[in-house]
């Protein structure tokens, strides 16, 4: 990337200060985030242990490791409830509808990174606050969170529905993780690992980001217009 | 507020998810043997249809020769058989579809093995004996059925499923197979029995299963 020279405010400092930066994530929506990927995480890794044999091998307490994943699962859905309902949703309601909303330039985007995974050359067009890519990713946790929650409510113990329901649920639940597990490990790839994108992680984390990581990377942002460090 | 252009993709993609699941698990289970066999799945699930459950991070080991099994508590006879001498006994094969309580099912399921009935018979049981306990190799699982249970004709201690030894994870060298309860009956790795005068609650069951297995 040929990053533009950015002229620095007063109050990002002068001279060789430090790199300008600005907001991006708001203490609910970051809230909110973590909220959600805690025990997100320690579910998926207590789910994957009852699933796989060897890795069931190595929990050995089987007993244990079930009473994390549905309490870790709760949690999955009730903290990121209290966030919402305490929090202040005005930047977090501003995002889910920019989720759903695409642009052509988005939809461009979508198909033109899709095909560079396979070799193709396409122009990536200038993306808005969240490109469309991780638009896609929203969505799909959203639905496969759903049904993750509610077949996962299901087979909760101390419920006894019929056989079938049972086992219904347990295969919807397995089809939703087997979806949205690979885009957990894809986005934590490119917002923790991937060189080019991972500068953006402090916005999950402090708020800011880089403001030339921002104007490369979502160019039509709000916060990519406004002057450094404002 | 929609500009120009611009579509409402994000709420699709939702959508199609919870409408694509509804119609999966209207669809039922068929569609799902398919998910044990994608790719990167197949390498790390057993292959014929079970999961593996344990309760111990030590799992009981079988040379292929030295099983001794114990039969004990209220018996004129309590006895230690081996390997060899449950093998010389009666045998039984039978076909059952095998259910998990946690909703998976592995259809016609052929068990080989002599009936616990069988064995009981050798031991000769005490009038006060009311129940069976079947004890775990693993010193942790543990479950229980009446005496009138324990001897009907479909119950067995199988050392064979699919007319092959039967495997490590699967339960070797004896499995206790109960058709017509949940698969969490079916003690694994079985190296002794005990007869009680009461019902002994099992390993599950302490843990908030149903004693009454029976499949629904």
């Amino acid at each position: 990337m040929t990053s533009t020279p950015i002229s620095s405010s007063a109050t990002a400092g002068s001279g060789a200060g430090p790199e300008p930066r600005v907001d991006r994530f708001d203490a609910t929506e970051r809230l909110f985030h973590w909220a959600f990927a805690v025990p997100f995480l320690v579910t998926l890794a207590t789910g994957l242990a009852l699933y796989f044999p060897e890795l069931a091998k190595l929990a050995g307490n089987r007993e244990l490791v079930r009473d994390i994943h549905r309490f870790a699962g709760l949690f999955t859905v009730l903290f990121p409830v209290l966030v919402l309902a305490l929090g202040d949703r005005s930047n977090l309601r501003r995002d889910v509808t920019e989720v759903d909303l695409w642009s052509g330039d988005d939809r461009q985007w979508f198909r033109a990174w899709l095909w560079r995974k396979v070799g193709g050359k396409d122009r990536l067009p200038p993306q808005g606050r969240f490109n469309s890519g991780q638009k896609f990713n929203a969505a799909l946790t959203a639905g496969c969170i759903f049904w993750l929650a509610v077949t996962g409510l299901i087979i909760f113990p101390g419920i006894h529905p019929p056989f079938w329901l049972v086992s219904n649920s347990r295969n919807l639940h397995d089809l939703a993780w087997i979806i949205l597990t690979p885009a957990v490990i894809g986005h934590v790839f490119l917002a923790a690992i991937y060189p080019p994108t991972r500068p953006g992680l402090s916005g999950i984390i402090t708020g800011k980001v880089p403001l030339a990581w921002l104007r490369h990377h979502h160019p039509l942002a709000p916060e990519a217009q406004s002057p450094a460090g404002d | 507020m929609q500009a120009p252009g611009q579509r409402r993709i994000g709420r699709r993609i939702f959508l199609a998810l919870l409408a694509g699941g509804g119609v999966v698990a209207a669809g039922g289970a068929q569609a799902f043997g398919a998910i044990g066999r994608l790719p990167v799945i197949k390498g790390f699930v057993p292959q014929d249809g079970f999961y593996y459950y344990t309760v111990s991070s030590d799992e009981p080991t079988f040379d292929g020769n030295n099983w001794p099994l114990r039969i004990e508590g209220l018996v004129e006879n309590p006895v230690t058989l081996t390997f060899h001498d449950l093998m010389a006994l009666a045998q039984s094969d039978q076909v059952h579809d095998y259910m998990c309580v946690t909703g998976w099912a592995v259809p016609k399921v052929r068990w080989q093995g002599p009936l616990v009935s069988t064995r009981l018979d050798i031991a000769r049981p005490l009038p006060t004996a009311s129940a069976v306990s079947f004890d775990s190799a693993d010193g942790v699982y543990t479950d229980s059925l009446t005496m009138a249970e324990a001897r009907r004709p479909e119950v067995l201690l199988a050392h064979a499923k699919d007319g092959a030894p039967l495997a490590q994870d699967r339960g070797a060298a004896l499995r206790l197979v109960v058709p017509f309860m949940f698969g969490y009956k079916g003690t694994k790795w079985v190296n002794r029995i005990r007869l009680t005068a009461t019902q002994e609650i099992g390993y599950w069951e302490q843990r908030g299963y149903d004693v009454d297995a029976y499949l629904k």
